[in-house]
């Protein structure tokens, strides 16, 4: 009786003193409140870009801080990524992958269908990488060349070192902390899936973005879903996952030396490399996935 | 493996920082920026935005912190009170040292962006010379930068009555051998020279600390691997009589602490260091550990334990900062937390009480934008050398 005598003066208390009130706003979509982990803001009205972006231009295609440059596996045969683990994703990649009408083909009478890959590697294919709590990551680019006769054999690679949270993967629904993780949903009680939409924002095409902070630098793109669900306890979520750059006060890469929050981290060189993978391989951009395999 | 000359060339990682990756077969034209080799560190001195400047050439105020903002050199003193040491074109100044008593300054600068090839200059390295030049000393590129200066008499060179300037030149790469592309090199008659430090495969130095004109140092060794910590941190002892270490050959280094917190080392007094030791998995043990290199047999005294210091391990790096024999500089969890989550962009330093583990509040602004820090040591020499009675030592 004193809980339901009490229960509508409490509830005025909280709501004036914002406590049941929505989420307070942003500023727009690129705020960066939009970009905490697990943040309730990751999902509201405000963080929905209104409109498609355009990519900034872009220079040469290049493999800028990649290990391996545009190589079929048939060429590293006999290298370390001569493994099944490294085209665990690319049965699925390859149907997925739209047919390009002859139309659409670039000036040359080819187009490139790309994807990125991300791996965590339990004490495996470290030289090269940092290796973080016995995982060691890598970020593929990989890509299939279609011509008026259809898509060409083999699958071209290209390899960048790469790192996400602390990168061990019992703790990929720990926010701010685990890596990215393989499995989820984009809504509570939704299907399990286990890639993401590369360079989108809850839904809109946020492409390449330049950002010159020192967590981005020199730029990033967006992961969609932007806001996941834990498959097993769908009220956990977590947000706001990126593929970007890093670089200290001093000017040095935090490649190296700083985890992220859970966002797959390339060096400098790397994000270079990548965005010009993604301008010049990666011709089905504004649907692109981004696929995430854990090796545990 | 195949040889690069045909369409495409394969590029293991091993091989990769040796050899530029080369054009698959050609659907496209080829690729006209490959991945950089590692490249020798060949000295190029282009002109950079100091070249041609003077400064006052007077010694700035021992007992004080250099800071930089930008676009005024400052030193500031503990009360938080500012003096200008120098005027000078905007530019991203990114480090600071000071010789022994403030007679000479090194000050280090990152481009200004854009930097998109590799062939942009990344980093420039200037000193400001007692008699008023400002003169360029290093300079790379290759989004390398130029890292810890620091003003230190060679260990093995006994004779030696002048400073010499030493850095780090970092890159993003990785060698066969493992190691991070980190060089430290020495200024020279002839310009920068390389400085051979012996270790093992996978570790790189990333961090040197001492106090400025002394003949011992720290480094702070990154491995690729984070076990059983990121960094080990070692103490050079080349000064005791190694045969054949020299002034560009560091060779006795010796194991000092483990640790995964990368705020660096600071030493308090030519004796004196303090060093964060903490693991990841354990933050409720984070300690300040005090090491004495006349006491290093008997151990390290814990100046704190605590969880109220940041680890400068998120987001938002910076580095520990000497300030006087008795106290350090650091950064609250707290505070740091409020920059990291966009509540904040300006926080104070707080300082450490090493005899009491004291932490108080200063009136000294640190901005994440502004990271180019240095305390001023009086010499060395003024200083009485503490024994070891005085301090309780313990393991580890």
């Amino acid at each position: 009786m004193l809980l339901r005598r009490l229960f509508i003066p409490l509830c005025a208390l909280l709501v004036t003193s914002g406590a049941l009130a929505a989420p307070p706003a942003v500023a727009d979509w690129s705020d960066p409140a939009c970009e905490i982990d697990g943040s309730p803001l990751a999902g509201s009205d405000g963080c929905v870009p209104g409109a498609d972006a355009t990519d900034p231009a872009s220079g040469p295609n290049s493999c800028a801080g990649a290990s391996i440059c545009e190589q079929t596996y048939a060429q590293l045969r006999g290298t370390v990524f001569d493994d099944s683990d490294v085209r665990t994703e690319d049965d699925r990649a390859l149907s997925e992958l739209p047919v390009v009408p002859a139309r659409r083909l670039r000036g040359g009478g080819i187009s490139y269908g790309g994807w990125v890959s991300f791996h965590l590697y339990r004490d495996k294919h470290c030289a090269g990488t940092i290796k973080d709590n016995n995982f060691c990551g890598w970020l593929f680019h990989k890509y299939r060349a279609i011509d008026s006769s259809g898509p060409r054999p083999g699958i071209q690679v290209t390899a960048f070192p790469a790192r996400s949270g602390n990168n061990r993967p019992a703790s990929k629904w720990v926010r701010n902390l685990g890596p990215v993780p393989n499995r989820f949903t984009a809504s509570a009680g939704g299907r399990a899936r286990t890639s993401f939409r590369w360079g989108r924002m809850n839904g809109s095409y946020t492409g390449f973005e330049r950002d010159g902070t020192g967590s981005f630098y020199p730029g990033k793109w967006r992961l969609d879903p932007w806001v996941i669900h834990q498959p097993s306890k769908p009220s956990h979520t977590r947000s706001s996952f990126e593929i970007h750059g890093g670089r200290n006060g001093d000017g040095s890469s935090r490649f190296w030396t700083t985890r992220t929050a859970g966002c797959i981290r390339l060096t400098i060189k790397g994000i270079r490399g990548l965005r010009a993978k993604w301008s010049h391989r990666t011709d089905n951009r504004r649907r692109a996935e981004v696929y995430v395999v854990h090796h545990a | 493996m195949r040889s690069a000359g045909h369409g495409g060339a394969i590029c293991v990682t091993v091989l990769l920082a040796l050899g530029a990756c080369q054009a698959p077969d050609a659907l496209d034209p080829p690729l006209d920026t490959v991945t950089p080799t590692a490249r020798p560190f060949q000295v190029s001195l282009e002109s950079g935005p100091f070249d041609g400047l003077r400064w006052s050439g007077r010694p700035v105020e021992t007992g004080s912190l250099l800071h930089d903002d930008g676009a005024r050199l400052w030193s500031i003193d503990l009360s938080g009170r500012r003096r200008l040491v120098w005027r000078h074109p905007e530019a991203r100044v990114v480090q600071l040292a000071a010789s022994e008593g403030g007679r000479r300054l090194a000050i280090g600068l990152a481009a200004t962006d854009p930097r998109i090839n590799v062939s942009d200059t990344s980093a420039f390295l200037y000193s400001l010379d007692p008699d008023g030049r400002v003169r360029l000393v290093d300079v790379v590129d290759d989004f390398r930068s130029l890292d810890t200066p620091l003003f230190l008499r060679p260990p093995t060179e006994s004779t030696e009555t002048t400073e010499r300037l030493y850095w780090l030149r970092v890159g993003e790469g990785v060698g066969s051998d493992g190691r991070i592309q980190t060089q430290v090199m020495v200024e020279s008659a002839a310009g920068p020279r390389p400085v051979r430090v012996p270790l093992r495969f996978t570790e790189g130095v990333v961090d040197i600390d001492a106090y400025p004109g002394s003949d011992t140092f720290t480094l702070s060794l990154f491995r690729q691997n984070d076990v059983p910590t990121r960094f080990e941190i070692l103490r050079n002892d080349d000064r005791s009589g190694s045969a054949d270490a020299s002034v560009t050959l560091w060779g006795t280094n010796e194991s000092r602490a483990q640790t995964d917190v990368p705020i660096g080392v600071a030493w308090v007094s030519p004796t004196d260091y303090v060093v964060p030791v903490a693991h990841e998995f354990f933050p409720d043990d984070y300690a300040l550990r005090l090491f004495r290199t006349t006491c290093e047999s008997e151990g390290s005294a814990r100046v704190y334990r605590g969880t109220a210091i940041d680890w400068g391990f998120a987001e938002t790096p910076w580095r520990l900062l000497p300030a006087g024999p008795h106290h350090v500089l650091v950064l609250g969890a707290h505070d740091v937390r409020s920059v990291f989550e966009g509540r904040a962009t300006g926080i104070f330093w707080r300082l450490l009480d090493l005899r009491t583990g004291r932490i108080a509040s200063t009136r000294i602004a640190w901005n994440v934008d502004e990271q180019a820090w240095a305390w001023v040591v009086e010499p060395g020499d003024r200083l009485p050398e503490p024994g070891c009675g005085d301090t309780r030592w313990t393991w580890p």
